[in-house]
């Protein structure tokens, strides 16, 4: 089958096609340029504001909930979705959630409640609000799974984390949240007709796209053979996926990469790279390189609450509904909040090329140094396997703000102990530690891992631990923290993490939602 | 004056904002959602060195790129002059230096060249190609001003403050510097202009908080005449002072649509807006207090010095509430400028009382602590019964009923002041912090019309501008009230230099400024629907007193009967061939002339619970309780969203913001959302505003002031001395950041 020239996607239910250099704008100036939709406002261009944040269908949540017509949206920012990132898709902006030309429920409230100030940041609040009234309708909460649901007001909070406001003090946003009607709510999906939409769309769902406009190359491959043999042909190729990381960097760095692959269509056609199943017999959780981090975190809150903690503090819920697991660990940040977790946790990635086909490399041996991996020109990571244990598992992530900030420091602890009699200090008997954000790549601490072994799990031990931790590193200074601060934190932290899980602890442990 | 209790149909009741349907729908339309045909996109090039001069600038392969109409800068842009010197309003601009004036770089990101295109993408990559070559010089972007021992300008003085301060005894009298970092108000629309030139009239749609002073300095800067350039603000994102006067941007663009007979729309990145588009500055401020042993204030010295840009004088007045605040018969106020290679500072919500009063109150309570006393108490007992700074009265001053109230709904009185001593159920240590508030009441010059249509529209004007704050319900509600008609008759307009003028969105001001000018034009236009009820030929009234008629509900009646009985006035019109009826109205200002008879301020106070877990070192804002006395409320609804806004921006004030300045380049490196960090849904605590209506008539009938600031003022001092009672810390330099807390004891 040819290549298409185009990308195919629809927005408030009409088809477009769009070829040449326009695939290379985001898809907010898209539409506020060349479809004059200026409801979609740009603030920050990086993802960071959500006042940009526009609905799209999303086929591969996990627990997709049943509303009208089965089908749901979540908000993604529109100012880092590159045209090319959007092929297959349907998106519905603040224009296109009038329903018989009256205002829905989310707006009314919105209107009721006064949460609109001086309104630029309205019609993202109003985005995301609708994706979050869906959820509410089909009983899944803004967290991710039911029983999490009971503190609404933290749960609105929650889902509106990623939409700035610096005019109202965000309590009539948070009132608003609370009143809407659900009952009168009218869901996204049941506006449009999206059985013919999909028809449409499945009709070039099966054609790679490849567009060449100047010096610029993209390509959507339609499966993984065409984009492992794309990746042969073009080596050094940028991958994009959600375009959190990627997307941010051209507009905010002047990156300008000539020759890019992006996921978008792979993501829809093969389902083995969006699952994310748990193994059994392994007892270990295998994640296709293209799930998103929303899904990935909706999974760990049944299985390791304790990632799915991390997951809930790595950014907005925009930023997690297009970002991948994948793409934190391609990105290979020494602050990628989810690293420290998969290397106490012994994760493996899945790469795979035209050449070579597959192999799997240990997570701790896939960073060279700082942004270096093991990973060749022409290989894509498919996968990601976490293997699942009983240990006591504590993750860390110091930011100066809590939510929607990039980390400074960050800190896992996987430990397990020997069974003692009761009332004896227990004995460590397994204790993996890995440290971000104190060098140039995440470091597993595997000589205080060592030491560890047999010392008693008490105050003593973790200082001794902690002090080992402080000589071990050389951090620098930076904006998101000093060296001095840094030593401090990986001194301390092993404090913290003895006082949350001896016995005798005082520190209280904040829930996600509460 | 005692408050009065008038009653009000509309006004003080809780009403939606009318434009609220049109922002939920995204069809508000702000700057950038503009779009003229044959509009062309213009994308300045920022200096990438904060000091030295330009040597070169090489446009080649700019201008080569496709859909490229040129790179303008020093070279070839058109003439550009300077505003006249004004003292006023009328003219103001921070950055006066015309853009492109010579080749000296005096800032970081300093606009040096433009780049104009057929389309945003080719213009944002012509842009990126411009090639410029600096001949750099080491910037001076240094802080801790004090350290040069700059020669100080006495502001205020009153006694002998110095030789008091002296003769206090140590227990007595504290000294310390309170420092805050350049703040950026980062409202949430950028800051843009699109220009359309027809070879005679100037068309600006623009972000300005000053539609009036935007016309005139664009007119003075482009050389044409004030009657040819119309600014057209409708709606806007907001703005915190940052657009209250022109900025360079907007200069180039109207520059460019004059010289290229084309639109140009040019918005600012977010990073152009911090380095081009104002900042509240870095201050470092001095705080001397005396007192006697039972804590009356002998003496206060509030020293303070602000960064300013090169070329420009901005002073941050944050002496302006020291003057009156409290009783105390010794007081001086200097202040100083640190010229740095630095954007100019401009005005940001509360500019000089907001950091004055995180320095004063924090300053307060430290003498409290050391005088081992209540700060509440303190305060109280240092309650003025005049304003001491001009010797004139109070016009309404409830500080200490704001205290009273706070205090009982916070539950003052079960505080421990032993630092570290109290904690909740969940066994973390609480810190209790107060502090109080004070901003301005004031008006500036404003007129507006009120228009009844034959067609039975109710129409306001007023050359005024909404950034957000509700300006076009509050003057829908005036207009209803006075017409005696239903709020959705009225429809405003506002945001367009072709309307009566208006008053600046600055100070919180324009509330209390239209009221009067709103309120004679409503007045007016229903007595001239009853004169000419009573004199048309062809009406029905013909020939009846007009003292016998009344309007309401929309209807010209007999006094004696009731509305029902009359006739609709849109109708009347038509019978009487009248298209459309004008009353005018106008009041004067207060603001800025000579000595006042009155000291007229809004005041308030902060209650602030932190919770601090020492093991982890975790600090959280927790609960506020913040009560404020602005006068009457118009709308509640709109009032609480301001003080609400005003307290979260406080949360930021006092545990995020902060602009970083890297020595090196000279640059601001957290020019952006992802770096200047402001507080977001999580982060909201439980918030209790409570408003205290004393309602003063002096500056208007209502007896109303203006909320958008005061929520700010005294914030962050009342979240340091919350931290200080949690950790035994005293936080001094803002951000309170973690590192600072880590030698808690607690």
């Amino acid at each position: 089958m040819g290549h298409r020239d185009f990308v195919h996607f629809y927005v408030n239910g009409k088809e477009h096609r769009v070829g040449g250099a326009a695939v290379f704008q985001t898809l907010s100036d898209y539409l506020r340029q060349d479809l004059y939709l200026c409801g979609t406002k740009v603030v920050c261009a990086e993802g960071d504001c959500g006042a940009c944040s526009v609905l799209v269908l999303d086929r591969q949540r996990s627990q997709a909930p049943v509303t009208g017509s089965g089908s749901a949206y979540k908000a993604v920012n529109a100012c880092i979705q590159y045209l090319y990132q959007i092929d297959g898709a349907h998106i519905v902006t603040v224009e296109g959630l009038k329903a018989q030309n009256a205002i829905n429920a989310v707006q009314s409230a919105m209107v009721d409640q006064n949460g609109a100030q001086c309104g630029y940041c309205t019609p993202g609040f109003i985005t995301t609000m609708c994706a979050l009234a869906q959820d509410m309708q089909a009983g899944v909460s803004a967290c991710g799974s039911k029983d999490k649901y009971k503190d609404k007001t933290t749960c609105i909070k929650d889902a509106l984390t990623g939409n700035l406001c610096r005019c109202t003090g965000y309590e009539a946003i948070i009132q608003a949240g609370l009143a809407i009607d659900l009952d009168t709510f009218q869901p996204v999906a049941d506006l449009y007709d999206l059985a013919s939409i999909d028809e449409s769309l499945q009709s070039t769902r099966q054609q790679s796209v490849s567009i060449q406009a100047a010096q610029r190359l993209v390509f959507v491959p339609a499966d993984l053979d065409s984009a492992l043999g794309f990746l042969a042909g073009q080596p050094g190729a940028r991958i994009v996926s959600g375009g959190t990381d990627v997307s941010v960097n051209i507009n905010k760095r002047g990156l300008l990469p000539d020759v890019i692959l992006s996921t978008c269509l792979l993501s829809k056609n093969d389902a083995t790279l969006t699952a994310i199943t748990l193994d059994t017999a392994s007892n270990t959780v295998i994640i296709g390189a293209l799930t998103s981090l929303k899904n990935v975190e909706a999974f760990f809150a049944e299985h390791v609450p304790e990632f799915a903690r991390v997951l809930w503090v790595f950014g907005s819920p925009q930023i997690r509904n297009a970002g991948t697991l994948a793409g934190n660990i391609a990105n290979g940040s020494p602050i990628g909040d989810s690293l420290p977790f998969l290397f106490v946790a012994g994760a493996t990635i899945d790469v795979a090329s035209q050449a070579r086909g597959r192999r799997s490399v240990a997570i701790d041996a896939f960073y060279k140094g700082y942004k270096q991996l093991d990973l060749a020109p022409d290989e894509l990571i498919v996968g990601i396997r976490v293997p699942l244990t009983q240990e006591i598992l504590r993750l860390y992530k110091v930011s100066r703000r809590q939510h929607l900030d990039i980390s400074g420091f960050t800190a896992a602890f996987a430990l397990s102990l020997e069974p003692t009699a009761m009332g004896a200090v227990p004995v460590i008997k397994k204790l993996r530690v890995a440290l971000g954000g104190v060098a140039a790549t995440v470091l597993r601490m595997r000589q205080i891992e060592d030491r560890a072994v047999g010392m008693t799990h008490d105050a003593t031990t973790w200082a001794i631990l902690g002090e080992m931790a402080r000589s071990a590193i050389d951090p620098l200074s930076d904006v998101r923290g000093a060296r001095d601060y840094r030593l401090t934190l990986a001194r301390n932290i092993f404090d913290k993490f003895y006082l949350e899980t001896s016995e005798t602890g005082t520190a209280p442990r904040e829930p996600i939602c509460k | 004056m005692p408050a009065k209790n008038i009653e009000h149909r509309i006004i003080g009741k809780a009403t939606d904002r009318i434009d609220g349907p049109l922002k939920v729908t995204g069809q508000a339309k702000y700057t950038s959602d503009r779009h003229l045909p044959g509009m062309l996109y213009a994308v300045p090039v920022g200096a990438t060195i904060a000091n030295g001069t330009i040597q070169s600038i090489d446009d080649r392969e700019a201008r080569a790129l496709p859909g490229v109409l040129g790179i303008y800068h020093r070279g070839n842009i058109g003439q550009i002059y300077r505003v006249p010197p004004d003292k006023g309003f009328d003219f103001k601009t921070d950055e006066a230096r015309p853009p492109f004036e010579d080749d000296t770089v005096r800032y970081y990101g300093q606009f040096v060249a433009v780049a104009v295109a057929e389309t945003l993408e080719a213009a944002t990559d012509a842009a990126s190609r411009v090639k410029v070559q600096y001949q750099a010089q080491t910037p001076n972007v240094k802080g801790r001003f004090f350290e040069e021992n700059p020669k100080l300008k006495v502001e205020s003085e009153r006694g002998n403050a110095t030789e008091a301060f002296t003769n206090a005894t140590a227990a007595h009298k504290i000294e310390q510097i309170y420092s805050s970092p350049a703040q950026f108000h980062s409202a949430i629309e950028l800051h843009g202009t699109v220009a359309d030139y027809d070879g005679r009239q100037l068309t600006v749609y623009e972000t300005t908080q000053a539609i009036g002073t935007h016309r005139n300095v664009i007119a003075a800067m482009l050389g044409l005449d004030v009657q040819n350039v119309k600014v057209i603000s409708k709606f806007l994102g907001s703005g915190f002072g940052g657009k209250l006067w022109p900025w360079t941007h907007s200069v180039l663009a109207c520059t460019l649509a004059r010289d290229l007979g084309r639109p140009i729309k040019l918005v600012n990145t977010r990073k152009a807006v911090f380095h081009t588009s104002g900042h509240r500055p870095e201050i470092e401020q001095r705080i001397r207090l005396s007192a006697t042993p039972q804590g009356h204030l002998t003496s206060i010295q509030h020293d303070y010095i602000n960064h300013a840009a090169m070329l420009d004088k901005y002073v941050e007045t944050c002496g302006e509430a020291t003057k009156y605040f409290y009783s105390c018969p010794n007081v001086k106020i200097s202040s100083a400028v640190a010229k740095r290679n630095v954007g100019s500072p401009t005005s940001m919500r509360g500019p000089g009382a907001v950091p004055g009063l995180f320095a004063t109150e924090s300053a307060l309570d430290e003498l409290a602590i050391k005088l081992g006393m209540d700060p509440v108490q303190l305060r109280i007992i240092n309650e003025p019964q005049k304003d001491e700074g001009l010797d004139i009265p109070f016009a309404s001053r409830h500080l200490l009923e704001c205290y009273k109230t706070g205090a009982q709904k916070f539950g003052w009185d079960k505080r421990n002041p032993k630092v570290g001593s109290m904690r909740n159920n969940d066994g973390l240590i609480l810190g209790w912090g107060t502090a109080g508030a004070g901003w301005i009441a004031e008006r500036i010059p404003a007129q507006a019309s009120v228009e009844l249509g034959h067609d039975g529209s109710i129409k306001v004007l007023c050359g005024t501008q909404d950034i957000g704050t509700g300006t076009y319900t509050i003057l829908a509600q005036i207009a209803a009230e006075e017409l005696k008609v239903p709020l959705d008759r009225i429809e405003v307009k506002l945001g367009d230099t072709t309307l009566p003028p208006g008053p600046l969105s600055g100070g919180s001001m324009v509330t209390g400024s239209v009221i009067p000018a709103v309120q004679q034009a409503a007045q007016t236009a229903a007595k001239l629907v009853l004169s000419a009820a009573a004199t048309a030929p062809n009406s029905p009234y013909n020939g009846v007193d007009e003292k016998e008629l009344d309007f309401k509900d929309g209807m010209v009646h007999r006094k004696s009967e009731d509305a029902k009985a009359g006739v609709p006035f849109d109708q009347l019109l038509k019978t009487c061939k009248y298209k459309v009826i004008t009353g005018k109205g106008q009041s004067a200002g207060t603001f800025g002339g000579g000595k006042p008879k009155e000291s007229r301020h809004s005041y308030g106070a902060h209650f602030v619970e932190v919770t601090w877990q020492p093991e982890t070192a975790r600090l959280r804002i927790n609960r506020v309780v913040t009560v404020i006395d602005a006068g009457k409320i118009l709308n509640p609804k709109a009032g609480r969203n301001q003080i609400e806004g005003s307290i979260v921006m406080g949360m930021g004030m006092a545990l995020f913001e902060g602009g970083r300045y890297e020595s090196r380049l000279g640059a601001p490196i957290n020019s952006n959302f992802a770096d200047y960090v402001m507080a977001v849904h999580l982060d909201v605590p439980d918030l209790d505003v409570t408003f205290l209506e004393f309602a003063n008539t002096d500056l208007n009938a209502y007896g109303a002031r203006g909320i958008g600031e005061i929520g700010l003022a005294g914030f962050a001092a009342a979240t340091c001395n919350a931290v200080y009672h949690a950790t035994g810390v005293r936080v001094r330099d803002l951000p309170i950041r973690i590192e600072d807390l880590l030698t808690s004891q607690v």
